[in-house]
């Protein structure tokens, strides 16, 4: 399918911002099942000085300073993409998870891009709680992507979608105590369970097609960005799940970025002098193109 | 068992003598070979100590433990006030190693720093080491000093330009290697300082032992920082310490100062178009190299560790432009990390193609699938310990947990956290360690011991400090610096005494390099800041104790008998007024507490001046502002004026005599403390250079005394009093102001209120008139250097010049005479507005590039369904 993604982060500050710098992951990823037709990022106001680089992850990051005085800053990116179905997988035909660890430790050599993913991060520590919580999804000899789709099914019959009861800094284990949250939420559990069992899994932020209700039109701006999580198996590669919503992502997830946890990727972070409060707003459009 | 040295008749043969009586100590001995002998490099030590009578070798041990404690290395600005117990102790025997151990140990220790930078450049880099499984990934991957954003950044000058080493020796006389710190300048500075108290306190002992000096290795490490400025200025290099409050600041205090570097925060310093910046007075200036004593993790709160404001914000952006601007570069810690150690043999083949001189102590890393097979891979007696810890300060490790020692409970709890934390921890073989002989009051007795070596990359290549700093550890058995209380000693390295070196500090700068400069340099806002309010402070507690005393002294008579009633109200009714006019600052107290002019009135209130902690004039947290501004400004004041301060800290002898003191004696110490804080003053205006700090602390100092004496002269004079009243307010006011004797000399009368006010507000020569502090608050101002750039003159030079003007116009005797004071009142209101005004407008023009912290902002990834 082809979109049309636009994607407004505003920040309104109640005091003037004397300086700013902003780390922006917004451009999508280039992927054999995803392709970037077009992409522009407008910084307003604008720039002093933007910079690019490519992550350690392989993501797009730009760098933007900026050094006049405002009140407010807009960053919207723009971008055309195709994005194809994913494969058929057979989820019971992959490596055991207990038998993963093995295989990757006796390869020639070691691949970083694999095993990077396998050990916890900030927002994915290694707890008891984690623990518990994961094991019935894991017994012996249970395929890795069985045992991936059986965690991300048990997260969306488990947890309760709730903007209210967490936020940015939540950590896993409130989020496994109270069982609600957002998606950020429930792809960190998710790969907190994973890692507790050394299986390489990455976030993936990104954006969903969203549908109307039926007969109704489609609101522009009324869809979300979106996060969900990708599985390691050495048969298939990369495999993605999405535990919001009890899926395997298609045609419909669009890709931005991938990272060991949150704080990799977060699309905007900013450090201001001056501004003192700020609100924010985000308006993504996900628009099916014919 | 220890021997009393002075109960032995010839001194020469009891200090080794006692040392031997002592008997076999378990490990190496470095001193004694096992036939009892002095080992070689010992030998010219010992036969020098040794023509030394007992009370000549205690002189030198009592002047050691004096110049630790003037010089400050004991100093903890955290300790806790009432600890008297000293923080550092140098030993006087030394450590010393002859030239032909020297030669493999340093072989040894330079490869690491080789080896150091190959594997961070590796790391950082193609990571060679990981994809071919010479070092575990997952160790790597796993710690959160391998800063992924810095992945890329490639220094052409290479990433580890300095490293310190502990190394412990084995029982065979074989040397350990048990940490690597690559992430600071772990400590160096107290290297040097050891050096440089033992030298002082005992040169006789050095020079008779050919020791080699340390100062050419400083100085090749000097010139290592010699990179290129902007258009051929002078390079501008810094040291980043996280700041005073941090436990090893004075070691980065000190070896900036004797390297010749800048010492600034994280926040002293701007990054602007990807470029650093140093804010000064003049604005903001470029920097071109740092020296790191922060945490890598902590440099950016940008790209690394959000909370973490130790460095510049855009540090890390900042070196992928300039990739040679920081040293050590980040992420240089992650080699640190103590589970690499038991790969380094095949890292060192891989990457330098040698083998490994010294390897680590035998250790794995519990992180792996199977934690329990790792810890007996080890053997008996493992310590856990984590992979990274410490500040790099010396002896500050954290202690080990020996597995055994633990019960079967503690010991399967330990095992279960490691499924979920074990990446953090490694087991680790412990050392039997070396023994040195040690001097402790009078006595000779034996410590084990580990050591610290320091290496540099300079201009001809990896150089190790011929010196280092060995530490006694705590308990014989341990693994690592988790020494107590800095029990150390100076190491010594005996030259081949073919070519004896010429003495050279870098203290003295050899002038073919250097040209004269009377310029000064660019001072930091922020110490602007701390040296202004340093000014303030001595003052205001040099005012409030000058209060106390003359209330206090006012309770007797000249003739030392009682008043009559109705004098001693008049005497000490202005007693009253100025204790209760501190007491008010900054606000009345919602109920306020009335006093009588009585003699215990005035005594209590004395009592609460002097120890209630609350208001601005308090006395007791006066003095504790004074010592904490002279600590934030530590590396701005000579030794002698920081040390006259520190006699204020309240664990010291005055202070605790202050808090005890009977009314009798409270005068006598209140002179104490005013002796004090004047000679700190004498010392300020005799010894500091006239530059931009000494211009703030002096400004500082003006600003206060004006507002006080203001004050008080508008509290005794507001009314028209009794003429018994006037008289006694103007006799307390002149002693206050420290003008009665002036006055006395000058009139040679009783006082009168228009020649009062004349000496007090308008003499232009009474250092403590106002018009004087005014006067020299304009001075001041017209050197700094925004007022030079401005064309015509700062807001704060116009209030100033105005109220100069208003206080010359003024007639004494006009304002003096009359019914009412009206006249009078309205100039000193007018004074007491403007003075806080002027205080504020310096800090918006000076100090404001100390701008609010920055703050992070993010998006939340909202969504779903």
């Amino acid at each position: 399918m082809r979109y049309q993604v636009v994607h407004d982060t505003i920040y309104d500050y109640s005091t003037p911002v004397v300086q700013s710098r902003h780390v922006i992951r917004k451009s999508p990823r280039d992927l054999p099942h995803q392709a970037i037709e077009t992409h522009s990022l407008t910084i307003t106001p604008r720039p002093t000085i933007i910079d690019r680089h490519t992550d350690p992850f392989g993501n797009a990051i730009a760098f933007a300073e900026i050094d006049t005085e405002h009140r407010k800053l807009v960053v919207s990116a723009k971008s055309r993409i195709e994005t194809r179905p994913s494969l058929n997988i057979d989820l019971d035909k992959s490596y055991a998870w207990d038998g993963l660890r093995k295989a990757m430790g006796t390869a020639k050599t070691c691949e970083i891009d694999v095993v990077q993913y396998a050990v916890a991060s900030r927002h994915t520590p290694l707890t008891n709680d984690v623990m518990a919580y994961a094991a019935p999804s894991f017994p012996v000899g249970r395929p890795v992507l069985q045992a991936a789709w059986d965690l991300t099914s048990r997260i969306y019959h488990d947890f309760k979608f709730d903007p209210t009861a967490t936020d940015v800094s939540t950590p896993v284990h409130d989020v496994l105590q109270h069982r609600r949250g957002v998606c950020q939420d429930f792809s960190h559990v998710a790969l907190a369970c994973l890692r507790m069992m050394r299986v390489p899994a990455r976030y993936v932020s990104g954006y969903l097609l969203t549908h109307p209700p039926p007969g109704q039109p489609r609101l522009q701006g009324a869809d979300a960005s979106h996060a969900w999580i990708s599985v390691w198996a050495p048969e298939t590669g990369w495999v993605e799940f999405d535990p919001t919503n009890n899926q395997i992502p298609g045609e419909e997830h669009i890709a931005i970025a991938y990272g060991r946890d949150f704080d990799d990727i977060n699309p905007i972070s900013g450090i201001l002098l001056g501004g003192n409060e700020h609100t924010v707003s985000v308006a993504v459009d996900v628009m099916p193109l014919v | 068992m220890t021997t009393d040295i002075s109960e032995l008749t010839s001194p020469q043969v009891s200090l080794v003598a006692s040392y031997r009586a002592l008997g076999g100590v378990s490990g190496w001995d470095e001193c004694l070979a096992p036939d009892g002998n002095l080992r070689a490099p010992w030998r010219s030590f010992f036969d020098h100590v040794g023509q030394l009578s007992v009370p000549d070798l205690i002189a030198r041990d009592t002047k050691l433990d004096a110049r630790v404690v003037e010089l400050g290395l004991a100093h903890d600005i955290f300790s806790d006030p009432n600890d008297d117990e000293p923080g550092w102790d140098v030993n006087l025997i030394p450590l010393i190693f002859g030239a032909d151990e020297w030669v493999g140990l340093s072989a040894a220790i330079e490869q690491r720093l080789r080896l150091a930078d190959a594997l961070v450049a590796d790391l950082y880099g193609p990571k060679v080491s990981l994809r071919q499984r010479h070092l575990p990934a997952d160790i790597v991957l796993s710690d959160p000093n391998f800063l992924r954003a810095c992945e890329g950044i490639q220094p052409p000058s290479g990433h580890v330009h300095f490293l310190a080493a502990d190394i412990a020796r084995r029982a065979d006389g074989s040397w350990a290697l048990i940490d690597t710190h690559t992430e600071t300048l772990a400590g160096l500075g107290y290297a040097l300082a050891n050096r440089l108290v033992y030298t002082h306190a005992a040169e006789d002992a050095f020079s008779a032992t050919p020791a080699v000096r340390l100062a050419p290795f400083f100085r090749d490490m000097a010139a290592s920082f010699a990179v290129a400025g902007e258009q051929g200025d002078t390079p501008r290099v810094a040291l980043l310490t996280p700041g005073p409050t941090h436990a090893d600041y004075f070691s980065h205090a000190y070896i900036a100062r004797y390297l010749n570097v800048l010492l600034v925060e994280g926040g002293d310093m701007r990054t602007v178009s990807d470029r650093l910046y140093l804010k000064t007075l003049e604005g903001l200036k470029p920097i071109d190299l740092l020296i790191r004593c922060v945490e890598g993790l902590k440099s950016d709160a940008m790209e690394l560790d959000p909370g973490g404001f130790d460095g510049p914000v855009g540090l890390v952006q900042a070196c992928r432009k300039q990739p040679d601007l920081v040293r050590n570069s980040l992420g240089s810690a992650v080699v640190q990390n103590r589970a690499i150690g038991a790969y380094l043999p095949e890292v060192c083949r891989t990457l330098l193609g040698e083998e490994l001189l010294m390897s680590d102590t035998p250790r794995r890393w519990l992180g792996g699938t199977d934690p329990v097979a790792a810890l007996q891979g080890v053997g008996p007696g493992a310590v856990i310990r984590r992979v990274q810890d410490g500040t790099g300060r010396p002896g500050e490790n954290e202690p080990g947990v020996h597995f055994d020692e633990l019960d079967a409970a503690q010991q399967q709890d330990l095992i279960a956290q490691w499924r979920f934390n074990g990446a953090s921890y490694v087991a680790e073989a412990p050392i039997q360690l070396s023994h040195a002989p040690t001097f402790v009051a009078g006595h000779m007795t034996s410590e084990p011991i580990v050591v610290r070596l320091f290496a540099a990359m300079t201009e001809t290549g990896p150089k190790v400090m011929p010196g280092g700093l060995a530490i006694t550890v705590g308990k014989e058995n341990q693994v690592g610096q988790d020494a107590v209380r800095g029990r150390t000693r100076d190491v010594w390295v005996l030259g081949d005494n073919q070519n004896p070196l010429a003495h050279q500090s870098l203290w003295r700068t050899t002038t073919e390099k250097a040209r004269v400069q009377r310029s000064q340099r660019s001072l930091q806002s922020r110490v602007a800041d701390d040296l202004f309010w340093l000014g303030r402070y001595a003052e205001r507690a040099d005012w409030t104790m000058r209060v106390l005393r003359s209330s206090l002294s006012r309770e007797l008579g000249d003739d030392g008998q009682l008043r009559t009633d109705g004098e001693a109200q008049a005497t000490l009714e202005p007693a009253r007024r100025a204790m209760t006019l501190l007491l008010s600052k900054p606000v009345a107290p919602s109920q306020p507490v009335v006093f009588d002019a009585d003699r215990d009135s005035l005594r209590r209130l004395a009592d609460i001046l002097i120890h209630d902690r609350r208001g601005l004039h308090a006395l007791a947290s006066t003095l504790d502002l004074v010592v904490r501004s002279s600590e934030l400004t530590r590396d701005r004041l000579s030794l002698e004026a920081w040390h006259v301060l520190a006699s204020l800290r309240a664990n010291k002898p005055w202070r605790r005599m202050l808090d005890t003191a009977s009314p009798a004696v409270l005068v006598d110490l209140l002179e104490d403390g005013l002796a004090i804080i004047g000679s700190f003053n004498g010392l300020m205006h005799e010894n500091m250079t006239r530059n931009h700090g000494w211009t703030f602390l002096a400004m500082g100092r003006r600003l206060e005394r004006a507002y006080n004496l203001s004050d008080i002269m508008l509290a005794l004079f507001k009314e028209p009093e009794s003429i018994e009243l006037d008289r006694s307010s103007m006799v307390f006011l002149l002693e206050v102001a420290d003008s009665y004797i002036t006055y006395r000399s000058r009139y040679r009368l009783d006082p009168l209120f228009p020649f009062v006010l004349d000496l007090l507000l308008l003499d232009e020569s009474n250092p403590r008139s106002l018009v004087f502090q005014l006067d020299r608050i304009g001075s001041h101002l017209e050197t700094l250097p925004l007022a030079q750039m401005a064309t015509g003159r700062t807001e704060e030079q116009r209030l100033v010049l105005d109220a100069t003007t208003r206080l010359q116009l003024v007639d004494a005797v006009d304002i003096a005479s009359g019914g009412t004071r009206d006249a009078f009142r309205a100039l000193l209101e007018a004074q007491l507005e403007f003075i806080p005004e002027v205080s504020s407008g310096i800090a918006r023009r000076y100090f404001s590039l100390l701008e609010e912290k920055p703050h992070r902002v993010f998006t939340r990834r909202f969504a779903g369904l």
